[in-house]
């Protein structure tokens, strides 16, 4: 135990779990996503999926729980780097420039600052639709959520739509820096397959994001 | 040779009189420089003739002038060692600029690394950091013969690719985040692929990292600014290999612990 | 006079060091820590010597002026480490390598020395290898060799180019290792600023910390110097910017003789200088010289580019003048001759101070893929440092002050004319002669630290009467005064000039008379122009801030004070020894061939330098070398 505390005390423990705690959100993601597209298929089938994906409590509340334990251990431990990255160095540069020979960019740099819109962006996205308005619709003669509705509700206003598109974009960029990263920090960036896996982070990072994205957009424009 | 024409540049200079005052920039204007001078020796130029003028030259570190000892440091227009690539700032020369150029040179600024006077700071956070594990614990007197030691050829090669580094802190001053990541990996692989680092391979990791994190460094972003301005070009797969050591040393099992 | 007794032991050579460390007395485990021990300097001598005495148990307090002790210049050797491991089966052995350094050295060394060295070279691998040190292998797994200057065996262990650092670093972490475990007190950004001798025995050092001006005075049972060279005189040498004799110089003008001042080694493959501003010279590699061919114009001062000048116009006069060692000839001979050169106006480049190393031949004869592959990294270091491409364009070299075979005069137990003062690694005199070898600087500084110096001061600690004593006490008060008084003088000169100015005069002068190439009328003249230089040093120096904080120039104004005063005995051997050997070449003793001619019948010796005082001649001390095992005879290499 003792050791276990030593472990995630440090720094490199802290981003470990920063790792660990990004890729279970980022499979959290992919799983949101691909529920989310049923909706351009059928409205009908988004409800049931919907309904059948809530209508275990216990489920339901186990998996609640561990995202938001998840999503807040993200946070904190990304607030409490930040703040130690901060004092070790004190006095900032007067001029600093990036080597230009380095993974870093605009987005790597400012994780904290897309992590905060995204953060703003989850709690408005909760509160649309986890604690939003709930209307009701009878399928197949049972009375479930339509949550088919809410989401098409949201999306009639171009405002919501580049609200809904930037926040996304910017949730792409923090993914992309953040996926690789989380692979080194976990020591399983190996050189020999470095290549292969910056592929196939990319094209996970890509899919889901235009998945996310395509959605308001298909039903601002073309409509379900 | 043709008849080199000289330079005169517009240098903005980190004065700061000890650890406890505070700094400014200071502008000096210099002519007279050669393309053939290496940066050092530019400064050198400008603190002979402050000392004419009855003026305080700058003081820097400098020793061995051919980019092994470390002792060189400065930020060079933002970036450590200055523009270019795998070399330290006493090996960048005056031919990188051009005349009527703006040079903004700082220290390394971490909360780890102090500065001492003007442009030289204190890096001892490293020699902590090395006697807390980056060694093998072997007495004069009871090494075995050398050649008993056998060590495959690509395995000594990537052992001295990371042992190559010179201790100059560039990582540290380049990171966004002043981690010293780079440094500690690179000694924690050099010594995890030896047979003769197996020994205290755990502790060691443990020791170093303790005390990394005693000394203010920041953690890793994994964004390899710190490879890319290392006068030695040791690469960034050995913060990689530090994590996966210091996770290996935190949860393999053993049965004599 | 001093008492020059070398305590070397007699007999058999070959178990001369077996039986003297027998014979020698031991310090009880439980007694060690009761014994403090100085060391300053952490280059390879330095931090083996803390290291290897630390794990003895002596509380070791160890100094440098660097802000880590990782920094020394050891860790600036290129080439090598020679050991005499016989891994190649070429036949090589102790006795061999024992045989080429008494040779190499132009038969100017001790014999029993540099014997002993050659019997710990091969314990000095196994401990490096136990440390970690990434020597280059084979495939097989097992250390490779290769042949360095010019020996016929290959017994040169190598890290790439970098051998230097990687002992260097070996040393250091086993040192840093001691540093944690509180064995060593670690005092890094100090200066040696004096030695204090009470009853006669070194007791202690007074250093000013170079951060915060501050005196401080520090005592224990025994003083190492492991400072290094001196090559710093000549101003522009390979050395690091900050090397300087002024540790030893100290301890010279407290008693210790200093011997074979005039034995400096000349490197023959250097960058050349581009200008007045230059600081530093930068060597490369001399293996260079196994594919590039030297050469300079046929005529005096021609004024075409290298690539200009044709074939029928270029002498290549190494390869002229030894037709069989060609290009390869050692480096003493190398660099005279491209002064040789240099002098009769035939230099090229800006400067006419180079000679052109060419590698158009090779290329042509292997590809410049396989010279990249040999050579890339020195190609790219000399293009970035001239701006030069070294595939199209001959290389410029010249010859550069690199290391002093010369230092302090020790006996067999590495103890100067002070008891209780060790000097070890090139800060004493004893194994190389008129000459160093490649690849045997690394060796002796190891060997000294690491398996010499402990044995030997344990002996001196065991066996003589050591009193407590106190940082307190008047001698130490005394010498700090002293310091103190020196600072002020710097300080009160306040003259126009800056300390580099003197320097750069000073380099100039010796280099031109004190250099490669010497005479009598011109060692005897440059006496009287250091006098001359010195006067003005003090009367027009501005050394600029003050003594309570960080400030290089007052470092750099008390090292060239020195240098002023220590240029003065350099001189002096130089013109005192009517003979040539080794690294040290008076142009009246040559052979009609222009080689240089010994005298063995007058300067078989070791000459050890003694001060008397302010204003009293330095007295020229000699102790006779006997050679038993090797034979004097003449080098020759046509």
């Amino acid at each position: 135990m003792r050791n276990c505390c030593r472990f995630f005390n440090s720094s490199i423990g802290l981003k470990i779990t920063m790792a660990l705690t990004g890729m279970l959100l980022c499979g959290f993601l992919l799983l949101h996503m691909l529920g989310n597209v049923i909706i351009l298929f059928s409205p009908e089938a988004y409800n049931l999926y919907s309904f059948k994906l809530t209508s275990n409590k216990i489920f339901l509340y186990t998996a609640e729980v561990g995202l938001l334990g998840l999503a807040i251990l993200h946070i904190l431990v990304a607030i409490k780097l930040s703040l130690h990255n901060r004092r070790s160095r004190p006095e900032r540069y007067q001029n600093k420039k990036n080597s230009g020979l380095s993974r870093r960019t605009w987005y790597s740099s400012n994780m904290i600052i897309t992590g905060g819109i995204i953060l703003y962006f989850i709690v408005t996205h909760l509160l649309d639709f986890r604690f939003g308005e709930e209307i009701m619709t009878v399928q197949n003669s049972v009375t479930i959520r339509d949550v088919a509705a809410s989401v098409i509700g949201e999306f009639q206003e171009m405002g919501d739509v580049i609200f809904y598109v930037v926040a996304i974009t910017l949730l792409m960029f923090h993914i992309l820096h953040g996926l690789r990263s989380a692979f080194a920090s976990l020591g399983l960036e190996y050189p020999r397959y470095e290549k292969s896996f910056n592929v196939l982070s990319k094209l996970f990072v890509f899919g889901v994001s235009a998945g996310f994205i395509v959605i308001p957009i298909w039903i601002y424009f073309v409509g379900v | 040779m043709s008849a080199q024409a000289l330079m005169t540049l517009k240098l903005r200079i980190w004065r700061q009189k000890d650890a406890q005052s505070a700094g400014r920039m200071e502008e000096h204007e210099l002519s007279g420089i050669s393309e053939h001078m290496s940066f050092l020796e530019m400064l050198d130029f400008l603190n002979e003739k402050l000392t004419r003028e009855g003026k305080i030259p700058f003081n820097f570190e400098s020793d061995c002038r051919e980019g092994i000892c470390g002792s060189c440091s400065l930020v060079i227009n933002g970036i450590a060692h200055g523009p270019g690539k795998a070399k330290a700032t006493c090996q960048l020369h005056m031919r990188s600029f051009k005349n009527g150029d703006t040079i903004c040179i700082e220290p390394w600024r971490a909360a780890a690394f102090p500065v001492i006077k003007d442009l030289a700071v204190d890096r001892s956070a490293f020699d902590r950091i090395i006697s807390a594990g980056g060694y093998v614990s072997v007495n004069v007197g009871s090494a075995p013969e050398g050649n008993s030691i056998p060590v495959p050829k690509n395995v000594a090669d990537y052992a001295f690719s990371s042992a190559t580094c010179i201790g100059c802190g560039a990582c540290v001053a380049a990171c966004k985040n002043a981690s010293a990541m780079l440094f500690v990996s690179a000694k924690v692989s050099q010594f995890s692929v030896l047979p003769q680092g197996q020994a205290e391979r755990k502790s060691r990791v443990q020791n170093m990292v303790a005390q990394m994190e005693r000394e203010q460094f920041g953690a890793c972003t994994n964004e390899a600014e710190c490879s890319a301005v290392c006068p030695k070009e040791i690469p960034f797969e050995n913060i990689v290999r530090l994590n996966r050591e210091f996770i290996r040393s935190n949860f393999s099992p053993s049965e004599f612990e | 006079m001093l008492n020059l007794d070398s305590k070397c032991p007699t007999g058999d050579i070959e178990t001369r060091w077996t039986r003297h460390k027998f014979n020698m007395k031991l310090v009880n485990p439980a007694n060690r820590r009761k014994h403090s021990i100085i060391i300053v300097g952490t280059g390879l001598a330095g931090a083996s010597a803390a290291a290897s005495l630390a794990e003895l148990g002596y509380h070791v307090k160890s100094f440098c002026y660097h802000g880590s002790p990782r920094r020394a210049h050891s860790i600036a050797a290129q080439g090598g480490i020679n050991a005499a491991k016989n891994y190649k089966n070429d036949g090589d052995s102790i006795h061999r390598l024992f045989y080429d350094t008494v040779k190499g050295g132009d038969f100017r060394s001790r014999e029993s020395n540099v014997h002993r060295l050659a019997e710990v070279s091969v314990n000095i691998i196994d401990q490096c290898v136990a440390q970690g040190v990434p020597f280059a292998r084979e495939y097989g797994g097992l250390l490779d060799n290769r042949s360095f200057g010019g020996t016929q065996v290959s017994r040169t262990f190598y890290a790439r180019g970098q051998t230097g650092q990687q002992l260097l670093l070996g040393a250091y972490s086993s040192m840093m290792r001691q540093v944690g475990l509180g064995q060593i007190d670690l005092f890094t950004r100090r200066e040696m600023m004096d030695l204090v001798v009470i009853d006669g025995q070194a007791r202690g050092i007074i250093t000013r910390n170079v951060v915060t001006g501050e005196i401080e005075r520090h005592s224990a049972d025994a003083v190492l110097l492991a400072t290094g060279g001196c090559s710093n005189v000549y101003y522009l040498s390979t050395n690091a910017i900050n090397c300087n004799v002024s540790a030893a110089y100290r301890c010279f003008k407290r008693g210790a003789g200093f011997a074979n001042p005039a034995f400096m080694q000349i490197h023959p493959t250097c960058i050349p200088v581009s200008g007045d501003y230059q600081s530093k010279l930068t060597l490369m590699s001399e293996s260079l010289r196994n594919d590039g061919r030297v050469w300079v114009p046929k005529q005096p001062n021609d004024r075409r580019l290298a690539t200009q000048i044709p074939e029928a116009e270029r002498d290549y006069f190494l390869e002229r003048r030894y037709p069989s060692f060609g290009n390869l000839v050692p480096r003493d001979v190398a660099s005279r001759n491209a002064k040789m050169v240099c002098d009769e106006g035939r230099g090229v480049g800006p400067t006419k101070e180079a000679v052109c190393l060419d590698f158009a031949d090779a290329i042509k004869r292997m590809g410049q893929e396989k010279i990249a592959e040999k050579y890339g990294n020195l190609f790219e270091m000399y293009q970035r440092i001239t701006g030069e491409n070294p595939y199209e364009v001959p290389m410029r070299i010249f010859p550069a002050p690199h290391y002093t075979m010369g230092g302090l005069w020790v006996d067999y137990n590495l103890m100067t004319t002070i008891p209780g003062l060790f000097a070890i690694g090139e800060a004493n005199f004893s194994d190389h002669g008129a000459n160093r070898l490649g690849a045997s600087a690394l060796m002796q500084g190891l060997a000294d630290g690491y398996f010499v110096v402990p044995y030997t001061l344990a002996n001196y600690i065991a066996s003589t009467s050591i009193k407590p004593v106190s940082p307190q006490v008047g001698e130490f008060s005394d010498c700090a005064s002293d310091v103190q008084k020196r600072i002020d003088k710097l300080f009160a000169v306040k003259g126009p000039k800056p300390t580099t100015d003197f320097h750069r005069r000073l380099g100039r002068m010796m280099w031109n008379d004190v250099g490669m190439s010497r005479t009598k009328d011109g060692t005897q003249k440059v006496i009287g122009s250091i006098g001359k230089l010195r006067q003005e040093f003090w009367s027009e120096l501005r050394v600029p801030g003050d003594a309570h904080n960080a400030n290089t120039s007052l470092e750099h104004a008390a090292r060239v004070a020195d240098f002023l005063e220590f240029a003065e005995i350099v001189a002096l051997d130089a013109n005192a020894r009517d003979e040539s050997c080794g690294g040290h070449f008076r142009e009246e003793f040559q052979t009609p061939e222009n080689e240089a001619r010994r005298d063995d019948e007058k300067f078989s010796h070791v000459a050890v330098f003694e001060y008397q005082g302010e204003n009293k001649p330095v007295i020229r001390n000699q102790e006779e070398l006997k050679f038993e095992y090797v034979k004097p005879s003449q080098r020759s290499y046509k």
